[in-house]
């Protein structure tokens, strides 16, 4: 079976989706440090 | 209000969700799921349904995670509760318990075969059995099916014993110092192997060029990814595609929703539950289509990874691997991390498992956590036993449909009928968005609405007719497995009945508080 035109461009634009998706995130994620430890902040 | 715990670092919590996501379905379930559904096609409907229905619930469940955590529930019976104040409300939280416990008791069986076949790996042990027929063999006779490499069940039974063990006392470390830790250790872990495992499989090429010119990796990456629009007017695609991003995400479950009770009023859970959300894809899209589908194309060619793909995720995983473990230079090794990487995706989910339970009896019962983490402990060996013993006769496969495909499409539609329609979509729409760091799109006020609720209606329906029905009649099912398969939904109704008196109990024992109060 021979990979496709179509295929690859399948494959890139998939994977593209996911990749930028996950690194917008984490790029945020790790711009707003958070710390959710409140032991010693507890109500 | 009790004091709760709560998590550490907010990427212990995404790493902690993600792990729940991640499972043994991104590596097994999904390049099969693409490759029969028309390849790279497949990746429409499975995008549209990610939009739909995987984000949407992403975000429901973690907003009523956090939502019933402001009340000190850690699972779903008090969250429904405070949500909607009618006395059903409770019961079909109790569903959320029900699934969960009873998905953990089967899954973390399969997840000690992973641990065992990683040992099996390293030492070599089914190194040999270089057939389908004789790795079938090896595999049956360590499920205790038949009897050749192994004489009796007593290895399985003990990987089984090894990884309760491990889960369990993970748990009792509790959510920061055991699950959290675990996702931390586990997560990247599992990364690694994985990248390790697609480069191991991207440079195989053809691996024997002299007889077999064709067979080669490029050829399993055109079975998951070549295109077949005609497959596009096929609703059953776009059901396999719906069901795919519903279980691939663990929603359905109740267990986001116990791992999102612990955090505090305003985290953002938008950001977070994306976060979560792109990580599980990320695994499944490009990891977990990279590894054992291009590498079967490249040994066995592609009619016979056809059939591979036809005979399910664990005839992949399971017989199809191990065999292609043998003829790579250094195949226990990268035996032993493909089966470690399984394992690490398995326990990072079983674990969210059986949280909910744990929080229920704390919370509703005022139980310790150790003791209600070893009485959880205690009971999913019990109940264990039936699934280790009774594996040939379906016994599994009846608690998977019933709890694990049925039963989750089947809560998720009540979580979010409850959560848009009773507790409202703009009080839930303003628990989405509190403490957001990221804008959501308005849009998906009206998706979770309208849309979402529509899909779960669209797919419970079609699975009712074209799956429930014929599974709860037994239609192929073998005459000498029905006493057993019947065993197991009596077994399932006992869990559910105990989790109903459970919750009926607790409500009473509050209310009995209350008056007293009062």
């Amino acid at each position: 079976m021979k990979f496709t035109t179509e295929g690859i461009i399948f494959m890139i634009l998939a994977w593209g989706i996911v990749s930028t998706l996950t690194i917008y995130c984490f790029g945020k994620v790790l711009k707003t440090k958070v710390r959710y430890d409140n032991q010693n902040n507890e109500d | 209000m009790a004091k709760r715990e709560r998590w550490g670092t907010r990427i212990g919590l995404i790493l902690a969700m993600a792990g729940n996501a991640v499972g043994l379905g991104n590596f097994l379930r999904f390049p099969v799921q693409a490759a029969q559904n028309g390849g790279g096609a497949f990746m429409i409907p499975y995008f549209v349904a990610f939009l739909l229905l995987g984000i949407p619930l992403m975000w429901v469940e973690w907003a009523i995670g956090r939502y019933g955590g402001k009340f000190g529930h850690g699972s779903a019976p008090g969250m429904f509760d405070a949500m909607w104040k009618a006395p059903i409300s409770k019961y079909l939280g109790a569903l959320g318990l029900f699934i969960s416990t009873v998905i953990m008791v089967y899954y973390t069986y399969i997840e000690s075969w992973t641990l065992a076949f990683s040992f099996f790996s390293i030492t070599k042990a089914y190194f040999g059995e270089t057939t389908f027929d004789a790795m079938r063999s090896f595999l049956q006779s360590y499920q205790g099916i038949e009897k050749n490499y192994f004489q009796s069940i007593l290895p399985a039974y003990f990987f089984m014993c090894v990884t309760l063990f491990i889960n369990f006392f993970i748990l009792y470390r509790g959510i920061s110092r055991g699950i959290e830790m675990l996702a931390k250790i586990a997560m990247p872990t599992l990364f690694l192997f994985a990248i390790i495992l697609v480069i191991r499989v991207v440079t195989l090429g053809t691996p024997d060029p002299v007889n077999h010119p064709d067979w080669n990796v490029e050829s399993g990456f055109a079975f998951i990814w070549n295109p077949d629009f005609s497959k596009l007017g096929d609703a059953k695609i776009w059901l396999a595609a719906a069901g795919q991003i519903f279980f691939t995400l663990s929603v359905g479950m109740g267990t986001l929703q116990a791992y999102a009770s612990y955090l505090r009023e305003s985290d953002d859970i938008a950001l977070s539950g994306l976060s979560t959300a792109s990580t599980n894809e990320f695994v499944e899209v490009i990891l977990g289509a990279s590894i054992a589908i291009p590498v079967a194309a490249a040994f066995f060619g592609i009619e016979t990874t056809q059939e591979i793909a036809k005979g399910g995720a664990f005839n992949l995983g399971f017989v199809s691997m191990p065999i292609i473990f043998q003829k790579l230079p250094f195949g226990e090794f990268f035996g032993f991390l493909w089966f470690l990487l399984l394992f690490f995706a398995g326990i990072t989910s079983s674990v969210a498992m059986a949280q909910p339970l744990i929080a229920f009896l704390k919370e509703e019962f005022g139980i310790s956590h150790g003791r209600a983490t070893a009485l959880i402990g205690f009971s999913v060996f019990v109940a264990i036993q039936f699934v280790v013993f009774f594996l040939k006769h379906g016994f599994l496969d009846e608690m998977d449909y019933w709890a694990g495909t049925f039963g989750l499409v089947l809560f998720a539609l009540f979580e979010i009928i409850i959560f848009a329609w009773i507790f409202g979509m703009d009080k839930g729409w303003a628990e989405i968005t509190k403490g957001a760091d990221i804008k959501i799109p308005r849009i998906f006020y009206y998706i979770i609405k309208y849309i979402t609720p529509l899909y779960l209606l669209f797919i419970m329906i079609n699975w009712l007719v074209q799956d429930a029905i014929p599974t709860f009649l037994m239609k192929d099912v073998e005459p000498e497995d029905v006493p057993y398969r019947w065993g197991a939904r009596a077994l399932m109704f006992l869990i559910f009945t105990i989790i109903i008196l459970m919750v009926k109990t607790a409500w009473a024992k509050r209310a009995n508080k209350m008056g007293v109060v009062k």
